[in-house]
């Protein structure tokens, strides 16, 4: 089977357990949103499945084969991080090269393209990079290598409102032309929301999403009104959370709902997917 | 990644470093000589017969100490980049076994070379000497067989003698990575506390020197001062370099990428 | 061009809404081609299956269709199809609307006549 199958995974440090039987299949030829707060185990997640660290149980197959230990699958994924494994006095540029060595597919010319786009000055040392810089230099090496799983942990720490902008541009026209797996884990959510095809979420080291994002959207509206109509109207239905200022209530409901059939007093509106995230995240 | 692609990358690490190296030790052969040429001038003049003999002499411990700094060296960063780059623990150490052995036997070769040059730019002459470890360990054994087996002897003695310095300065560096803090600080203090006060002080009060006595026969076996034979320290030093490489193994296989 | 996120209707949806108004000012003339999928994909910050699926929308509606190896083109005819089509929509968002609010408040038929009266004079 194709793709990154996560079956069971099981890890704990010392007495937190931060994954708990965590499955989950990452198909192929899709960008998916890994969300969940500081903690949850989305960091965990990506981590066992790149062989850094070690699960206590359970295994991560890609394409069909075992992920662990095995070079040839290893070299169809690449991850960025927050933290950065390049050596500190290294230059882009040659950073670049050792990747054109380590990933055959790696493309220099895009990489250089990309570093003139983003103004990455590639003669610097990495250490000498700044926090939004050194995003560019990971995010751009990621999606040079022509990898076909790309994992992005927090590929926007650090970056300009232009640089975001110009990286989803960027990330949306590379996948555009050269289909392949993207992993994004973020917590900028509305702003990933509309390059995200499928979104999983993670709570507490389990998932408890993991659905198309317009499947998952279309299932969470939000209504508003006073208190009391609200009260009513949520009687029986899946309400994930509450906000009240005076005798105002909104209510964040997934279900079904009959839009032709909303009683009076109550406005009903759409849940983006920020708000969803967040009232299936609350504890 | 492939073996090819995670030996390229070790084994550049270590370019620089032994260019410097040798650059360092020409200088020093430079002042050496400049320093004895000095000296025997400013005697002549009483026309004072300069009996005294300067050179070089077993600097392949240098080149040892040297490559055991390496081993220690070795482990952290290219662990993080290869890692990162997508190779399994696997590859990363046949890389840097490989690279290892390139290095040892490289230097090896340089040295018995140097040595080979040097001692035939200073042969016959009584006030210049250079003399390789091989000839200073085992002198009489020199005298004795043919240039050439010595130097293929002493190329691979020195040989095991760099193999078996990398490889323990790689188990230690591997090591403290794998330790946590509280291990760490308990290795640091107790194992040269241990080696420099609490041995020698057992050894003088309780077993009244019979243990530094049973190291010193153990060295003198393994190091063939016994029996003037090489192959005993060609042999301690390959165990070594195995042992230890084998214990680094089995401590990279389950190493993690730390923050 | 910007797609409301907080939009009830489905970003796809949105797309191919945004194109039609484009065919029908004039951006797009008929036998045109279209933006592609990736140009909009980029220009919009979305997923280009996304853009695909807004795009066989108006394929689906004979609005546009595929010239193989170069790309989207507007159909001929396709202005008149989007005319009938979205006077349709305005009677059911607006004319609709109006009838069911007009007797809520107890406006008659004939009222109704002379206020659009007034209000096309505006």
């Amino acid at each position: 089977m194709s793709g990154i199958e996560v079956r069971n995974i099981s890890k704990n440090f010392g007495n937190v357990q931060a994954l708990k039987g965590v499955s989950v299949h990452f198909e192929e030829n899709r960008i998916y949103g890994l969300l969940g707060r500081n903690g949850a185990g989305k960091s965990t997640l990506l981590n066992i499945i790149t062989g850094r660290i070690f699960a206590a149980e359970g295994e991560v197959l890609i394409d069909g084969e075992a992920a662990l230990e095995n070079d040839r699958i290893l070299g169809k994924i690449y991850m960025m991080s927050e933290k950065n494994y390049y050596p500190e006095s290294m230059k882009v540029r040659d950073a670049f090269k050792w990747s054109k060595e380590f990933y055959p597919d790696f493309d220099l010319n895009y990489a250089k393209t990309l570093s003139e786009k983003f103004e990455l000055n590639t003669a610097k040392k990495i250490k000498s990079l700044s926090t939004g810089y050194s995003s560019i230099f990971k995010m751009i090496t990621a999606l040079s290598t022509n990898a076909r799983y790309i994992l992005l942990d927090e590929p926007i720490l650090g970056l300009d409102a232009n640089h975001r902008d110009l990286f989803y541009k960027t990330l949306i026209e590379k996948y555009s032309g050269n289909p392949c797996t993207i992993i994004i884990s973020t917590h900028l959510i509305e702003e990933a929301a509309g390059v995200i095809d499928h979104v999983v979420i993670i709570k507490n080291g389990e998932i408890i999403t993991d659905e198309s994002r317009d499947e998952l959207i279309s299932k969470g509206y939000t209504a508003s009104g006073t208190a009391s109509c609200v009260d009513s109207f949520t009687a029986g239905r899946n309400v994930l959370g509450t906000d009240s200022l005076g005798g105002l209530k909104t209510a964040y409901i997934m279900g079904e709902l009959d839009k032709n059939n909303v009683p009076e007093g109550i406005e009903i509106s759409k849940m983006d997917l920020q708000r969803l995230f967040i009232e299936l995240t609350n504890a | 990644m492939n073996r090819i692609s995670s030996y390229k990358y070790q084994i550049n690490d270590l370019k620089r470093p032994v260019a410097i190296y040798y650059f360092v030790i020409a200088c020093l052969y430079a002042l050496t000589f400049f320093g004895a040429v000095m000296t025997t001038h400013i005697d002549t003049g009483s026309d004072v017969y300069v009996t005294s003999s300067s050179g070089i002499s077993g600097w392949e411990i240098g080149t040892a100490i040297f490559l055991f700094v390496c081993g220690l060296n070795s482990f952290r960063e290219p662990f993080r980049m290869l890692i990162q780059n997508g190779s399994s623990r696997k590859n990363i150490f046949a890389g840097r076994f490989l690279a290892f052995l390139s290095v040892g036997a490289g230097m090896a070769l340089i040295d018995t070379l140097i040595m080979t040059v040097g001692q035939l730019l200073t042969s016959g002459s009584k006030r210049w000497y250079f003399k390789g470890f091989y000839e200073i360990a085992f002198s009489r054994r020199a005298e004795s067989i043919s240039g050439v087996q010595m130097h293929l002897e002493s190329f691979f003695l020195i040989f095991c003698m760099y193999m078996a310095a990398l490889a323990v300065g790689y188990f230690i560096t591997i090591g403290y990575y794998r330790m946590n803090k509280a291990a760490k600080i308990a290795v640091s203090i107790s194992v040269p506390g241990f080696l420099f006060y609490g041995l020698p002080i057992l050894d003088q009060y309780v077993t009244k020197g019979a243990i530094f006595r049973a190291i010193g026969k153990v060295f003198a076996f393994f190091f063939g001062m016994d029996d003037k034979i090489p192959y005993y320290p060609m042999a301690f030093g390959l165990l070594t370099a195995a042992v230890f490489l084998g214990l680094c193994w089995l401590m990279l296989r389950k190493a993690v990428v730390k923050d | 061009m910007k797609i409301q996120f907080e939009d009830e209707r489905p970003i796809f949806v949105q797309i191919a809404k945004q194109i039609e108004d484009g065919i029908l000012a004039g951006a797009f003339p008929e036998e045109t081609q279209i933006p592609s999928t990736t140009e909009i994909s980029v220009n919009y910050k979305i997923n280009p299956a996304t853009a695909l699926k807004g795009i066989n929308l108006l394929v689906d509606g004979g609005i546009v269709y595929k010239k193989r190896g170069l790309g989207m083109f507007v159909s001929k005819g396709a202005v008149k199809v989007l005319d009938e089509k979205r006077k349709e929509e305005f009677y059911d968002n607006y004319i609709v609307r109006l009838a069911a609010e007009a007797k809520k408040l107890h406006i008659s038929q004939g009222e109704i006549v002379s206020m659009i009266e007034r209000g096309y004079d505006q």
